[in-house]
């Protein structure tokens, strides 16, 4: 059983057909294989030829021997110090990949490390056979290593997922290109020093002045590369790519204007009164050929560019949040699963071997699908304690497995088996609910954002609000709180608390209560999540018994469906159409006990709905056990048409009636009436 | 208030007279404390027949004995509340999760129903 799923989408062999196109592109990269065979490093050492063998022979099986062909030529024509073991080593290479095509399968690293065993072995035997020389024996070795770090560059540039690995790979392929044009010269011309400068403008214009002088910085020092020269040029070619590049808003003008003053400047300087002339001619056609580039083709480089770097920095971030979210759900899952003497994975591993054993379908449950599976029956052997009957299993297994009987009576054994005792700790669940819905919350907050950018149409509804409070006979402060805020676009929240006691403490513990759960609630978190945070926030902050009530009307403003948590909360009222319903629902308060049991009431509210949410001490304020609703009802039927704020100091006077201008104890009215919006 | 404690086999009996308000609360806390860490009883049965008034405070003390007891793996029995008082219990939602009797020794349900009720015209 393995967790670990690979699927590999089918693909229709589109067969060998070699079109125009595609027999151009290879031409062209045989030219430059041509020319990068001859590239050499310090007037000695030819690293690339077996280099790009090895790359080829592994990623371009079909163009392996026109490639080995062009190297062979090229290390011909170079005619280097021992160019028949050259030649040699790059055959062996070709040979090595035609009849172990297998070895391709390996890693870079090991593919890599063929070059340097090649080289040594056999130019070793050469030189052992010639005349060895302690310098020959070095020139060797060095020859090895950089073929092998090019090896590794090369067949990186088409595996790497890093874009940096890529461009790297990329990067010294053409500088080994450019490196094997010296020499080259057309009507007086190098070639090297065209194409170098033409990539500086390219670079210039696409990039910027960062680029440009990055560029003119690695294309300045070619010349000393392969010859045991000064590296003038790349002062140069650097403040060029940056003043060109610095004028790069200009566009081609603005560039080449930057580079021409750049080389009038400094030339002369640099490479002295006898080059002058020549690099400027140079540098004449040079600029011909960027007038006449497309500017398809500066877009596109332009763009890749640009690309490169938004990439990254999405990438850093997306796969952060990803790491953040799994350690997240993993913490939740340790928590979750803490009443276990063994993990869950065990568990279910065995009821595994027990129930799949030998069932034809245990390939598709258990290697394309195990993750779902693993996840579901952990699911299932927690939530079951031991009473797990056939509508337990979601129908995408029941609908597939014939040993559903079977894999529920495993389960339960087991669950009985190594449950130790259910986790009953009100702590523990929440904390491994807090961890799972941070968990997803950061996942889905990028599409959160997205799909906000769309609820920007208007809600339907509005809410007007009056509230009137007074605190309870000979106190100068009310313990009861309340809040009347939208949440989100969509929502509004209307909260009344109750904090135990009276004065300063009880409002104390209401306004924490009503705070955080607002906080909650605008950062997205549900209710019933809301809800028990500030419970256990609650319990844990306060080693002394005692409670807040909240009294919750969360309404759509769109859809004009609310929703009511009473936590210890009295009734509330709601006037439609000359008619009171009473709304009630006895949950415990919060802060008192882990365990909060929640009971949402749902009621699709209209235009024209009149919401009266009361404190206790409104209700109590009459002395008749059987008029304390009643009362409030027939109150509200008489309000008729009233502003909310008017119904609202009505109610509280006619309460403060009751008990003679002496409240027992906090009053408080909040009345809400819903309108269409225009 | 005042409270008279006697213990019947496993079940500690706690008879209240009086309010229980704000300002007795802790006296009420205290005593009940007091007898169960010397009783360790499996039961606590409070007799609220002579209570005429409770408020948050005397409701927050029941919890808080509620929660003791559960985690010792105890019981809280609520005995023969006053109309008024019961309604509190229940409106609090001690109903739900503590057992309220009456002077039978019969369970009382829940006296008010979750959801709506309407008043017409």
């Amino acid at each position: 059983m393995s967790s670990h799923t690979r699927i590999y989408p089918y693909q229709r062999q589109t067969g060998n057909t070699i079109t125009a196109t595609g027999l151009s592109i290879d031409l062209l990269f045989l030219m430059a294989v041509f020319f990068l065979s001859r590239a050499t490093l310090l007037a000695e050492l030819y690293p690339f030829g077996s280099s790009i063998i090895i790359a080829i022979g592994s990623r371009r099986q079909r163009i392996l021997w026109p490639v080995v062909l062009a190297v062979m030529l090229s290390t011909w024509f170079t005619n280097p110090n021992s160019v028949y073991s050259r030649l040699l080593v790059f055959l062996i290479l070709g040979l090595a990949y035609t009849f172990y095509p297998s070895w391709r399968q390996r890693s870079s690293l090991i593919q890599a490390t063929l070059v340097p065993m090649a080289i040594i072995l056999i130019r070793g035997i050469d030189l052992t056979l010639g005349q060895p020389s302690f310098y020959s024996w070095v020139e060797i070795v060095f020859e090895s290593i950089m073929s092998w770090g090019l090896s590794l560059a090369f067949l990186e540039v088409s595996d790497s997922k890093r874009q940096e690995e890529r461009l790297l790979g990329s990067g010294l392929f053409f500088l080994g290109v450019l490196l094997g044009l010296q020499g080259f010269k057309i009507a007086g011309f190098s070639l090297q020093g065209l194409v170098s400068r033409y990539i500086l403008l390219l670079a210039s214009l696409t990039g910027g002045p960062g680029i440009g002088a990055a560029v003119g910085t690695a294309l300045g020092f070619i010349p000393s590369l392969s010859q045991m020269a000064t590296p003038s040029l790349a002062g140069l070619m650097a403040f060029s790519g940056l003043i060109a590049g610095s004028l790069k808003s200009l566009g081609k003008p603005g560039v080449i204007g930057g580079y021409l003053l750049s080389h009038l400047v400094l030339a002369n300087y640099f490479l002295g009164p006898n080059n002058v002339l020549l690099v400027l001619k140079e540098s004449v056609i040079v600029v011909l050929s960027l007038l006449i580039t497309p500017p398809s083709l500066t877009n596109y480089l332009s763009e890749f560019l640009s690309q490169t770097t938004k990439q990254q920095l999405e990438t850093t971030d997306s796969s952060k949040q990803e790491k953040l979210s799994e350690v997240l759900k993993s913490l939740a899952r340790h928590l979750k699963y803490s009443g276990y003497n063994e993990s869950p994975q065990t568990v279910i591993r065995q009821v595994a071997r027990i129930v799949c054993n030998g069932c034809p379908a245990a390939k598709v449950c258990w290697q394309l699908e195990g993750e779902q599976m693993l996840t579901t029956l952990q699911e299932l052997l927690n939530s079951s304690q031991g009473k797990l009957t056939s509508n337990d299993i979601p129908e995408w297994l029941s609908s597939r497995c014939t040993r559903c009987r079977e894999l529920l009576a495993a389960l339960t054994t087991q669950a009985n088996k190594f449950k130790v005792q259910s986790v009953e700790d009100g702590l523990n669940s929440w904390l491994a609910n807090t961890f799972e819905i941070l968990g997803s919350m950061v996942t889905q907050e990028s599409s959160r954002v997205e799909q906000n950018k769309d609820n920007r149409k208007k809600p339907s509804l509005k809410v007007s609000v009056g509230i009137a409070a007074v605190p309870r006979h000979q106190a100068d402060i009310t313990g009861d709180a309340f809040s009347i805020a939208p949440i989100a676009p969509d929502k509004h929240l209307l909260v009344l608390g109750d904090g135990m006691g009276v004065g300063r403490k009880a409002a104390n513990e209401s306004g924490t209560a009503i705070e955080m759960l607002q906080d909650l609630l605008d950062a997205g978190f549900s209710p019933e999540f809301a809800l028990r945070t500030v419970n256990m926030i609650l319990l844990l902050r306060s080693s002394q018994e005692s409670y807040t009530t909240l009294d919750i009307a969360l309404l759509n403003c769109f859809t004009g469906t609310a929703y009511f948590y009473k936590l210890g909360a009295c009734p509330s009222f709601i006037h439609r159409n000359g008619s009171i319903n009473i709304l009630r629902s006895h949950s415990l308060p919060v802060g008192i006990l882990e365990d909060l049991q929640l009971e949402p009431l749902r009621e699709e509210l209209q235009d024209g709905d009149l919401l009266v949410m009361v404190s206790d001490g409104i209700l109590e304020a009459h002395r008749d056990i059987n008029e304390k609703e009643k009362w409030l009802a027939k109150a509200l039927q008489r309000v008729g048409e009233a502003r909310p704020q008017e119904i609202a100091d009505r109610l509280l006077k006619q309460a403060s009636a009751l008990v003679s201008g002496k409240p027992l104890d906090d009053m408080t009215v909040v009345v809400a009436r819903v309108e269409k919006v225009g | 208030m005042q409270i008279f404690f006697s213990m019947e086999g496993k079940q500690l009996w706690a008879r209240i007279k009086g309010e229980l308000d704000l300002e007795n609360a802790d006296t009420f806390r205290q005593e009940l404390e007091a007898n169960l860490d010397h009783a360790r009883p499996e039961v606590l049965v409070l007799d609220l027949t002579g209570v005429t008034f409770i408020d948050s405070s005397g409701l927050g003390v029941i919890l808080g004995r509620y929660r003791r007891l559960k985690k010792e793996g105890g019981k809280l029995i609520i005995y023969r509340p006053q109309p008024q008082v019961r309604r509190l219990l229940e409106l609090s939602g001690l109903g739900k999760i503590m057992t309220i009797m009456n002077e039978n020794g019969e369970q009382i349900g829940e006296g008010f129903n979750n959801g709506w009720s309407a008043i017409r015209n």
